[in-house]
């Protein structure tokens, strides 16, 4: 079983897409976590028992940290960045993740193409 | 002769021309008496007279215009020299710079004033047998009465400088908001005139607004955090009756108030009072004539200036709503795609996966299990579809959009063509005629109801347009047909080659059609936001082109329109 964190404020429009990708692609071989706040997972240090890491930019009003301050201190606590994917509405987080030094991070931006996402997330896994 | 390129001022022409007539007088004297002098010494002497004067003629200095008064005394003395003083034409050759010390500016020079009367009194003295007391009296007493020509003189001046200095400050952009420097000022002005600060020490100066019976602190020459006025009600209501009160008890910050008065000053709906604290008591007599007219004229005028300010920042207040209401629905509107970017989410992957159980080839089992989840996603994104189309019907909603072209207002016809006055002015265009072909009486009572700020963007873009097809002039006509009042707006038809009077030929067409959804879908830009605004605002509208390129549009006034 591979392990996900999924960091996203609007679970219920989100978690079937995650639940149509395990079965479609993945013969259920994918275990998710939901994460509506940043504080929720207990410490980022937990993302390292994580195959992948998917962030969404806009988080619940209650998290403490939005999507880029999650990246900021995983970059902080020296945490890989290599198995994070982005997921977001806007347009612009590219250029915002080049000003962070973290273009490498792969982009699934919504409204989400199942297929766009089952190869980002094999990219990761698979390297 | 540098002097000729100066740029002259009514003193300065004045300041010549005195020289003038003394020069012309000095020979009209020297033709009327036995001379001491030969010729020659006298023609030296207007010759160094003239050229000492205009060395020191031009960029007045305390020093210059003091070596011109010594050196008009002595060439009057040098003329005067061995002739008999008292002979009627040469006693009034002498007093010359007296009778002319109302245009002098060394009259200022506190003191130096008094060396006016020194030189022609020594000269009598000395040059003839009259004694003593019979000089000095009349020419104290033509002091005295010189003096308060002076007083008067300078109480205009200090008004003037004032006033001035408060012009420019109206002028500045930059002064907005920064009344108090007028304090400052008029106090730095006061400081100067050593005599006025006898008269009236004035040390601070505090404006105050009463509003509902209370009072506001408006501005001061010095910043103040607080402030306490003693039975502060009573002190208003007192104010209501008197038009000034003397020392208050005042407490501001750490400030050692001794001497003060109070000045109420009313400009239209508006009641200010001043507070002026001084170093000493004023001097009572001559204070009240500087109260009328230095003190009132000045106040009055800072007033109105504070009057104008507050004004502007309603204005600023209104306009910084209207920016706010604009951005508020900006924000709405983006997190309201946003928002249905994540609502239509499941909706999306309800298409997504029915085009994939077509295409993938997979076990009945998992088809069955994404059947499944196929008909769960469907009803979640029933559920999500319906709260996206809420919310994008809040959006849509009128009352919450600022854009909106249903807030009328009713304006005057007249009104109407000062807005589109002052709206051309402002567009950087070719020349532009306005003309009005009728009367201006019939317009004055007749309304409209408008959206402003639609309208505005109609003129500007309507100018736009017929400016792209001018060769060097606009005109916009007020006028009237059978059809009501209109304003067209036309132009000297440049020459187009082929192909652009076919594409503004399509362009009239579609501007000129009624079909609404051909133009949204076909028109060119520009021309069909025009089109869609005057629509929305019930313009009837037309462009014809004959000679000249018109766009016209008819204003329907109130009781014909269908508002």
């Amino acid at each position: 079983m591979k392990k996900i964190a999924i960091f996203e404020n609007d679970l219920f429009a989100i978690k079937k897409t995650f639940e149509a990708i395990n079965i479609l692609y993945f013969n259920k071989e994918l275990e998710f976590d939901f994460f509506e706040t940043s504080q929720r997972i207990g410490g980022l240090s937990n993302l390292n028992n994580y195959d992948v890491v998917i962030i969404d930019i806009e988080l619940a009003r209650t998290s403490e940290m939005d999507g880029f301050q999650i990246l900021e201190k995983i970059k902080e606590l020296n945490i890989s960045t290599a198995n994070i994917i982005l997921l977001t509405g806007h347009n612009n987080v590219g250029e915002k993740l080049k000003d962070m030094n973290l273009e490498h991070i792969p982009i699934v931006r919504k409204t989400i193409d199942i297929k766009v996402l089952r190869d980002r997330i094999k990219q990761v896994l698979n390297p | 002769m540098k002097f000729v390129q100066f740029n002259l001022s009514l003193l300065h022409i004045i300041s010549f021309l005195f020289r003038l007539v003394i020069s012309a007088f000095a020979i009209y004297i020297l033709y009327s008496n036995l001379n001491y002098f030969t010729h020659y010494w006298y023609i030296t002497f207007g010759i160094v007279y003239w050229i000492i004067f205009l060395l020191c003629f031009y960029k007045s200095s305390k020093t210059k215009s003091r070596i011109r008064f010594i050196n008009d005394y002595l060439f009057i003395m040098l003329i005067l020299y061995g002739k008999d003083y008292l002979k009627l034409d040469n006693f009034f050759f002498l007093l010359l710079p007296i009778l002319n010390s109302y245009n002098h500016s060394y009259v200022k020079s506190t003191g130096f004033t008094l060396f006016l009367y020194v030189f022609p009194i020594c000269f009598l003295l000395f040059g003839t047998n009259i004694n003593f007391f019979e000089i000095i009296i009349p020419f104290i007493t033509l002091y005295i009465i010189n003096t308060f020509f002076s007083i008067r003189k300078l109480s205009y001046d200090i008004y003037d400088a004032f006033n001035d200095m408060a012009e420019k400050f109206q002028l500045n952009e930059t002064q907005i908001g920064k009344t108090y420097k007028l304090l400052q000022n008029f106090i730095k002005i006061h400081k100067k005139e050593s005599w006025l600060n006898t008269i009236s020490s004035i040390e601070n100066m505090i404006c105050f607004k009463i509003e509902d019976n209370k009072l506001f602190l408006v501005n001061s020459n010095k910043i103040i955090v607080n402030w306490r006025i003693e039975n502060e009600q009573n002190f208003i209501n007192e104010l209501h009756e008197k038009k000034y009160i003397k020392d208050i008890k005042v407490e501001i910050d750490d400030w050692n108030i001794g001497y003060n008065m109070v000045y109420r000053i009313k400009h239209n709906v508006n009641t200010y009072c001043f507070l002026m604290t001084y170093e000493k008591k004023p001097i009572n007599f001559l204070y009240s004539i500087y109260c009328n007219k230095i003190l009132f004229p000045v106040l009055n005028k800072i007033s109105k200036i504070i009057t104008t300010e507050f004004e502007l920042a309603k204005r600023r207040r209104v306009l910084y709503d209207q920016i706010k209401n604009r951005l508020e629905y900006i924000d709405i509107s983006t997190s309201a795609i946003h928002l249905l970017n994540n609502k239509l989410e499941l909706t999306s992957l309800y298409y997504q996966l029915s085009e994939e159980l077509k295409t993938l080839e997979v076990s009945t089992e998992k088809y069955n299990e994404i059947e499944a989840l196929k008909e769960q996603v469907f009803k979640d994104a029933k559920y999500n579809f319906d709260i996206a189309m809420k919310r994008i019907q809040k959006v849509m909603e009128n009352e919450f959009n600022p854009y909106s072209t249903n807030n009328f207002e009713s304006k005057k016809l007249n009104e109407l063509f000062i807005f589109i006055r002052n709206s051309i002015q402002l567009q950087s265009v070719k020349e532009i005629n306005l003309r009005i072909n009728y009367k201006w009486q019939d317009i004055s009572n007749i309304t409209t109801k408008i959206n402003l700020p639609f309208f505005e963007f109609i003129i500007e873009e309507i100018i736009l347009n017929v400016n792209k097809y001018a060769k060097s002039q606009l005109t916009v006509e007020f006028s009237k047909d059978e059809n009501g009042y209109f304003i067209m707006f036309s132009n000297d038809m440049k020459t187009l080659d082929q192909s652009g009077l076919i594409s503004l030929n399509k362009i009239i067409t579609e501007f000129n059609s009624q079909n609404m959804s051909e133009i949204l879908r076909r028109g060119v830009r520009g021309t069909r936001i025009l089109k869609q605004y005057l629509i929305q605002l019930n313009f009837e509208h037309k462009i014809e082109l004959t000679d000249t390129y018109n766009i016209k549009i008819w204003i329907k006034h109130e009781k014909d329109s269908n508002f």
